[in-house]
């Protein structure tokens, strides 16, 4: 019973608190701050209740193992920061009520059931719950038209990737007539209905990783939300839906190496299109959604070479990622006048001037994305080059590599315009100051990105331990 | 022996002085004194470190699950080479007194995170650690030129910083390769130098290994034809950023081919070397021959540091005792000279404003002391007996011609032509008609007491080389056996 209930804790607590967070908005609807502390404490509290998840051998719906416990723990904090970032951006722009708290705490929560399912009906409910709070925070500024426009966007082909993934899961199903996620796979055989099936399973999921081609949506999407959420959905929800893919792939399945050339494929197609997407867009927030399709593609890299060493460099890769598009985004938004999220490069042009703290942290985070030392993002890079050159990936690590190049380009575009003389024709925008919670955002990002980078052991040895304990 | 913490503060104290610069940004006159006053203490302090018995050696374990270590070395090569970063980094304070009025305090760090960084690249015996400082390297000097250059600053930071991470990214690619490589071979996962080089991988994989490692080293040197970045990026940084530039960072692109790529790749580089030796003398050529061409004094002096490179690239490829001591000799100096003539073009730039050679002439009637200074400058750089370069030079040639007689010829004709446009140069700015009835004030008390320590040090070490080769030799032998 005690074993059961740790390793449910983590979701028990998100769900308590969304409810929470729900009731006193009812009883009193415009008390922000206190929808923020419910939400900032439950995220917190469910972070810490995931490190203390015990395996349970004896209910099959959830691992509650290393992996689990890495992904819980990674995605909670994930939502931790983002509430952080999103604190005096929301009650500035108007948004502060207790749906969004709410909506978020419940989003959080479908991301830790889809990294820690283990049977098909749990992960497609996880996704539900995932995409329809989605759904909603991306329209969170209710009165501006472009979130708006981006949330239709997103239900649309998010609605569309869902049935995928649930016709695919019916289709595995009726391969394998199993409901075990790795059971089933590893009965499917290759032929027919269970190849077809993981086909529908991983076009939907790589349509919620943003994988070329599947990743149109992303720069509308990323552009349109407010940029929080837009941290939210590039940090977590990515990195949930990764989790999920990593599963699958670890179970090394005859279904599963059957669609790895078509994976090597979307890889290469990633790297390649999320580079030159990016390298001309004047829209920083597009800029940086073409970026993480990049960084899709490159923690993919990972993924192929699941077999030969196993799921850890994939997992460091999703924890840089989560650190890095969260800060970027984070500090996007901190850096945003009210009316209108700054979106042109050349929008932020003397930020660096007048806004040293934030804007620093910002050119860090630029700085982590394009694998700089000693960042993360550099670890990241040596990591997952290690695993890909031991499986024989040599191809695709030069296609990264010479992306990666390219990549800076677009990176020193932004670097350049933070730290440019200001435009003398038009005037700097008049910023909010980010408030206590955004500056502790901002602190610990810059602590995780360059801390990490420094010392990454911490991570390694957790994601090393989820090898050691899943078959 | 073993110097914990001691090599770690070499490395680091600088980039605490940072946050003190940092700190400081508000007050201008307070962040510039405590920045002079710290990189002073910093070269005390590594002054100190090299009065030591070397080598000084500190190791720790860094990253236990990739087998990377946190190991430092002081032996007399990258000594020497530190305590001219520290060295230099007093003086780009100095230089940057009157030139540099805005964001003092991120301009201070930027440069002790130059320091660090280069001083890290220096001291690294862990190939990972190694990788880290070196790509690190890249950011705060693309800051120095995009932020504090002159009018092109923009695109010569890109050109600067693109060109750098294209060869670090394949050198990150093919280390990760070689690291795996080493593993699979001998079992052990290690990014040790010393291991590496004990049991070198394969010959077949060498020769790809050695090219990308050539060609981050081969963009940083810069060999030609990989330098197109370098005149760019010297005309556009402000005066420290070009010292810099050229006395540091160029540095630390010889010194890892010494250090890392030839070592590690024996079979391939004892294979290939001429095409190293061949790049190197024909640079010098090439690059003496554009020098001509130029009328822009601050790139002059950026051509004239890639034909001297070229040299250097020729004495380590040609791999014996004499040459490595004269390339390792040589990057001393050419810092030196190459690093004070910057700063002398740089204190003309901050009278004149412009830095077109036609625009001076007969600056020695109105600027004696000037002209003095630049003229020791420019004859050690075009080698003149008793001053720093010669000595460097002519070990190796003479080293040079046994194996090479061809490229030897080739660089001595190349000294001639750097002989001719120092000539030239001399004769159209200190000599000649001037081209203005404007006068142009001498030599502040300030700026003669930056070029005179450069001054004594470049007639010292051409007087008195052995002062350097006694501490490298050592170290060197240790290299080619």
């Amino acid at each position: 019973m005690n074993a059961l209930l740790t390793s449910y804790l983590p979701m028990l607590i998100l769900g308590l608190g969304a409810l929470a967070v729900f009731v006193c908005g009812a009883l009193s609807p415009t008390r922000g701050t206190l929808f923020r502390s419910i939400a900032l404490l439950a995220s917190g509290a469910a972070c810490l209740s995931a490190l203390a998840m015990v395996p349970d051998a004896t209910q099959t719906l959830v691992d509650a193992g290393p992996y689990a416990r890495f992904f819980t723990a990674l995605l909670c904090g994930v939502a931790f920061v983002c509430l952080l970032f999103a604190g005096e951006y929301a009650r500035l722009r108007g948004f502060e009520r207790d749906e969004f708290h709410a909506l978020i705490l419940l989003a959080t929560l479908g991301m830790v059931m889809l990294a820690v399912s283990t049977d098909w009906i749990m992960f497609a409910i996880a996704l539900e719950i995932l995409s329809l709070s989605l759904y909603v925070l991306i329209a969170s500024r209710r009165e501006k038209s472009l979130p708006l426009e981006a949330a239709i966007k997103y239900f649309v082909l998010g609605a569309v990737a869902s049935s995928m993934v649930f016709f695919g899961i019916a289709l595995v199903y009726a391969a394998s007539g199993s409901m075990d996620l790795a059971a089933s796979l590893v009965k499917s055989g290759t032929q027919g209905t269970g190849l077809l099936g993981m086909a529908f399973i991983l076009i939907g999921l790589g349509f919620k990783l943003s994988l070329a081609p599947m990743h149109l949506w992303t720069p509308d999407v990323y552009q349109g939300a407010p940029a929080p959420v837009a941290a939210f959905l590039s940090g977590g929800a990515k990195v949930a839906a990764f989790a999920a893919l990593l599963r699958l792939a670890m179970t090394q399945s005859p279904v599963w190496t059957a669609v790895e050339p078509a994976l090597w494929a979307l890889t290469a197609l990633s790297l390649v299109g999320g580079t030159l997407g990016a390298l001309t867009q004047p829209s920083a927030k597009r800029m940086l959604a073409y970026s993480s399709v990049t960084h899709v593609g490159f923690m993919v890299l990972a993924l192929l070479a699941v077999g030969t060493a196993g799921p850890g460099p994939a997992m460091f890769a999703a924890a840089a990622l989560a650190v890095m598009d969260v800060a970027v985004f984070g500090c996007l938004g901190l850096l945003s006048p009210i009316d209108q999220d700054a979106d042109l490069v050349d929008g932020l042009r003397g930020l660096g001037r007048s806004q040293p703290g934030v804007a620093g942290v910002l050119a860090l985070s630029l700085l982590t994305l394009g694998g700089l030392p000693p960042t993360i993002g550099f670890m990241s890079k040596l990591v997952v080059f290690k695993a890909a050159l031991a499986a024989g990936y040599l191809w695709l690590s030069v296609i990264a590599v010479a992306m990666a190049i390219v990549g800076v380009f677009y990176i020193l575009r932004v670097l350049a315009a933070l730290y440019a003389e200001p435009d003398e024709n038009a005037p700097l925008p008049v910023l909010a100051a980010p408030g206590a919670s955004g500056w502790l955002a901002v602190a610990i990002s810059a602590l995780l990105m360059i801390g990490l980078g420094v010392a990454p052991m911490p991570v390694l040895d957790a994601a090393a331990l989820a090898f050691k304990t899943i078959p | 022996m073993n110097a914990c913490p001691l090599l770690s503060a070499v490395t680091f104290l600088p980039l605490a002085f940072a946050l003190g610069a940092l700190l400081l940004g508000k007050r201008p006159d307070a962040c510039r004194k405590f920045s002079l006053a710290a990189a002073l203490f910093h070269l005390g302090f590594t002054a100190w470190a090299m009065a030591l018995p070397l080598p000084l050696i500190e190791d720790a374990a860094w990253i236990p699950a990739l087998g990377a270590r946190y190991a430092l070395e002081m032996d007399g090569v990258s000594g020497v080479l530190s305590l001219m970063t520290s060295f230099l980094t007093v003086i780009a304070v100095l230089v940057s007194w009157k030139e540099i009025g805005e964001k003092v305090g991120a301009y201070h760090a930027l440069i002790f995170g130059v320091a660090t960084t280069a001083l890290g690249v220096f001291l690294a015996r862990d190939l990972l650690l190694f990788l880290v400082f070196w790509e690190a390297q890249l950011v705060p000097m693309f800051f120095i030129i995009a932020v504090w250059g002159h009018e092109e600053k923009r695109r010569a930071a890109f050109k600067f910083f693109l060109f750098s991470i294209a060869g670090g990214l394949f050198m990150l690619l093919a280390a990760v390769w070689l690291y795996l490589a080493h593993g699979a071979m001998t079992g052990t996962y290690t990014f040790s130098l010393a291991a590496l080089m004990a049991s070198p991988v394969a010959p077949a994989a060498q020769g790809w290994l050695l090219a990308a490692f050539l060609l981050a080293f081969a963009i940083k040197t810069p060999i030609v034809p990989l330098h197109t970045w370098l005149p760019d990026a010297h005309t556009q940084a402000p005066t420290a950023g070009s010292l810099l530039l050229a006395g540091v960072l160029l540095k630390t692109g010889s010194y890892a081919l010494a250090r890392w790529a030839i070592p590690l790749f024996p079979q391939a580089s004892a294979q290939y070397w001429w095409v190293l030796a061949a790049l190197g003398a024909g640079g010098l050529v090439y690059a003496s021959w554009v020098a001509f061409a130029q009328t822009d004094a601050k790139r002059l002096v950026a051509y004239s540091s890639v034909g001297h490179m070229g040299l250097v690239v020729l004495g380590l490829a040609v791999w014996k005792t004499a040459t490595l001591e004269g390339a390792v000799l040589l990057m001393v100096n050419h810092a030196l000279t190459t690093g004070a003539l910057f700063v002398m073009v740089g204190m003309l730039g901050e009278r004149a404003h412009t830095r077109e050679m036609a625009r001076f002439g007969g600056l020695w009637k109105s600027m004696p002391t000037f002209s003095g200074f630049f003229l020791l400058f420019a004859m050690a750089s075009a080698g003149l007996p008793g001053l720093g370069n010669f000595v460097s030079e002519m070990l190796i040639l003479l080293g040079s011609y046994g194996t090479a007689p061809l490229g030897a010829a080739l660089a001595f004709g190349g000294l001639v032509l750097t002989l001719a446009y120092v000539l030239r140069l001399v004769q159209a700015m200190l000599f000649g008609e001037s081209a203005t009835d404007h006068a142009y004030r001498d030599l502040t008390p300030r700026e003669a007491l930056i070029l005179a320590p450069l001054a004594a040090c470049v007639v010292v070490l051409g007087v008195a080389p052995w002062m350097i080769l006694d501490l490298i030799r050592g170290p060197l032998k240790a290299l080619l056996a």
